[in-house]
């Protein structure tokens, strides 16, 4: 058999399923890497770039067990964007990260509805206690989202420590306890 | 998470999936800008870490990728070797590098080998070549052991001039596929 992604999790909302990112959403996802819309997260990147930007995230499921899902929504599995727990190595701390890969999807509350349904994933299947997002200061939509999902700025975090990142601002994502979720007893993925 | 990953053995060698244990010495040998020149230096940690995340995708993405190269002898990892294709390259590379302490002992050119090997009987891939930069000269002279010779040299978005080895046919190895073969 092919060596393949296996046993990831399906995640569904009232209006989205959310799935792992997989070689079907390579297309979109490095369209979306090479546009402008990545400007806030490093991008535009080169075709090259993109695609093995977008492979990394694929294999991110394998190195940490988790990674971004994208979001499509219900009925349809043509993915719009991605969200998820995303842990590279020089980050000091998770991170719950987002991005809707296309304008025509902004406004509907899709992120929002997606990132909240990570983020009880997370602290529910992974046991995460807290986690924060980085957000480019110039990125107002994004800091809006933050602020709905009841994010504070924490001034005192770490930011990762690489080229260009001076500025960033870390939101703290409330604590499972404010949100009323507790870990599953059994704890962690398999 | 990720399944079907091959284990192959040589004498001395263990071709396996990389795994937890592999990170650091990964990142220690793509950050090592002498060592991995020929291969592909990554800048940093963050940069050397997305590499090692990448690979694993290009596994899941393409049905192959880089092996961890295990001595059997010291159980450490000691090297890559695999068949690597991501976007820009021109067709699948047989590629091999070998980590520091590990230099010397033919480790690259068993484990290539055997991946060669691997991919014209394993996957049904009908033609490899190996990418070497300008002045690489022991890779050069690696992939002249193989019987691979110069083609041609083309234009990678990553290493610049990169210079084609052309790998002997499988036929030219009496080499056959196996039944199994992977998508294109």
């Amino acid at each position: 058999m092919t060596p393949h992604l296996a046993d990831t999790p399906v995640l569904e909302t009232g209006r989205l399923t959310l799935r792992a990112m997989s070689s079907q959403d390579m297309d979109k996802a490095t369209a979306f890497l090479m546009s402008g819309r990545s400007g806030y997260m490093g991008g535009p990147y080169s075709h090259a770039d993109a695609w093995e930007h977008g492979c990394h995230l694929i294999g991110h499921w394998a190195v940490r067990g988790y990674g971004l899902f994208t979001i499509c929504l219900k009925g349809s599995d043509e993915a719009i964007g991605e969200v998820g727990p995303y842990h590279p190595v020089s980050w000091p701390e998770p991170e719950f990260a987002w991005g809707l890969w296309d304008a025509g999807h902004e406004g509907a509350g899709y992120a929002a509805e997606a990132a909240q349904a990570v983020r009880a994933f997370a602290y529910r299947a992974l046991g995460w206690t807290t986690a924060v997002s980085y957000i480019d200061p110039r990125n107002a939509p994004s800091i809006a989202l933050a602020e709905r999902l009841g994010c504070t700025l924490d001034k005192d975090a770490r930011l990762p420590d690489l080229p260009d990142w001076e500025g960033t601002l870390v939101y703290r994502h409330p604590a499972p306890a404010d949100l009323d979720l507790a870990a599953d007893t059994a704890g962690g993925v398999q | 998470m990720i399944t079907n990953i091959p284990r192959i053995e040589t004498d001395r060698l263990i071709l396996r999936a990389p795994g937890e244990q592999d990170i650091e010495p990964t990142i220690a040998f793509l950050m090592d800008t002498k060592r991995a020149e020929g291969f592909g230096t990554e800048p940093d940690r963050s940069r050397a870490w997305r590499w090692f995340a990448m690979n694993l995708g290009h596994w899941a993405l393409r049905g192959y990728g880089y092996f961890i190269i295990e001595d059997k002898a010291s159980s450490q990892p000691c090297g890559l070797v695999g068949i690597w294709s991501p976007e820009g390259w021109p067709e699948p590379e047989l590629g091999y590098a070998v980590f520091d302490g590990f230099e010397g002992r033919g480790i690259a050119y068993e484990a290539a080998m055997r991946a060669r090997e691997w991919a014209y009987t394993d996957l049904g891939l009908t033609s490899l070549g190996s990418h070497i930069v300008p002045g690489n000269a022991r890779s050069v002279a690696l992939a002249e052991r193989m019987g691979a010779r110069y083609e041609r040299t083309y234009k990678n978005p990553y290493m610049g001039e990169d210079m084609i080895y052309r790998h002997p046919s499988p036929e030219e190895l009496g080499l056959a596929p196996a039944s199994r073969q992977v998508e294109a």
